[in-house]
């Protein structure tokens, strides 16, 4: 979608324009989905956050400041309202972030270029078969591609918390990658 | 709040979105305006005012029933007012509903919102002939026309609306959605 279109449509929104509303849900749809649906792994509820996501931007357009940043704006609040209700689909699960908080961050353990020169395809899958919160956070990170401040944000863990739990889902990561390998 | 987009250090984009992901279930989008349609109907008119536009219409009716011999109690009962009142109540929605045509229209729809504005002029003619008749002479069939009149402008809104959605959907399909 050409800026200039988003920025009419962006403009009539703000106006409550149920039209340019649709229309604007109907050009972003399709992307934020496929951001939902990676955290939720179920379309019903990747469906569900999108549609909470683009009615929660209605209402909070006015803070937006530059139409263009739009997408982006917009694909956080899909993955606030993703990893929220993932977090409450299965507390458990995600507590387990807060487990390695007192280690000390162990520094580039794993090379990113090693990872990253696989295929995508096989990256994903592996991402998707870790554990819960491995898979979220190594989403954000090689899918999304969030840096480790905004992970740590987005998970409100610290940074050096998030520094510690993505080196050890690299880790994790790595050894399903060379189970596959061989 | 500035969130510039940002490339994905790791991987392509366009590789990202390839990913073999479902396609949104069928009918999001009817669910969608759903949602939207509903939040909008709390927020702009609360039950309350449906309410209240309902009795006005049945005590206008009560009141148009009455039979002539009646007409020093009508009088007093000031019909002219709660006709201003339900008058007052459909021309707001009808208001809003032609802004949000015209904010809407651009070069793909301006024929169709023009020649709706022009038969909704007519309409609006017509009431105005209908109101002065029923200063003359307060006649049940001519509130039933008025409000009759009511309904098929807000109609012929509505389809206007649905259509120039269907224009803009046929526009915006070959938009690519990426980030």
């Amino acid at each position: 979608m050409s800026s200039i279109n988003t920025e009419l449509l962006i403009a009539q929104c703000k106006k409550h324009n149920t039209l340019a509303q649709m229309n604007l849900y109907k050009a972003y749809c399709k992307a934020m989905f496929r951001v939902a649906y990676r955290i939720t792994q179920n379309t019903e509820l990747a469906e569900d956050v999108v549609q909470e996501a683009f009615l929660t931007a209605f209402d909070d357009l006015h803070k937006l400041t530059d139409s263009n940043s739009f997408g982006s704006w917009l694909k956080r609040i899909v993955i606030f309202k993703s990893i929220n209700l993932v977090k409450k689909n299965k507390k458990h699960a995600f507590i387990n972030f807060d487990e390695v908080s007192y280690k000390i961050p162990e520094e580039n353990s794993i090379d990113d270029t090693s990872i990253t020169d696989l295929k995508l395809n096989e990256v994903y899958n592996a991402i998707t078969n870790l554990k819960e919160n491995y898979r979220l956070i190594l989403t954000l990170y090689y899918i999304e591609g969030f840096d480790y401040e905004e992970i740590a944000e987005i998970t409100q863990l610290s940074y050096a918390n998030c520094r510690t739990t993505i080196s050890r889902a690299k880790e994790s990561l790595r050894k399903k990658l060379t189970v596959y390998a061989s | 709040m500035h969130h510039k987009t940002k490339h994905n250090p790791h991987f392509n984009q366009s590789e990202i979105d390839g990913l073999n992901t479902p396609e949104m279930p069928l009918a999001h989008e009817y669910r969608f305006e759903e949602k939207l349609n509903n939040r909008k109907r709390k927020k702009f008119i609360p039950f309350k005012s449906i309410a209240a536009a309902a009795s006005i219409i049945i005590t206008l009716g009560v009141v148009f029933i009455k039979k002539p011999n009646e007409q020093l109690i009508e009088e007093s009962f000031s019909p002219s007012q709660e006709i201003t009142e339900v008058h007052q109540y459909y021309e707001n929605i009808i208001t809003n509903k032609i802004a949000a045509i015209k904010s809407s229209e651009n070069d793909d729809n301006n024929i169709l919102v023009s020649d709706a504005i022009a038969e909704l002029n007519n309409l609006k003619l017509e009431e105005e002939n209908l109101l002065k008749q029923l200063l003359e002479n307060q006649n049940n069939r001519i509130v039933k026309a008025l409000l009759t009149n009511f309904k098929i402008r807000i109609q012929l809104l509505e389809q206007v609306s649905q259509q120039i959605t269907s224009i803009n959907q046929l526009k915006n399909e070959h938009y690519e959605n990426h980030l």
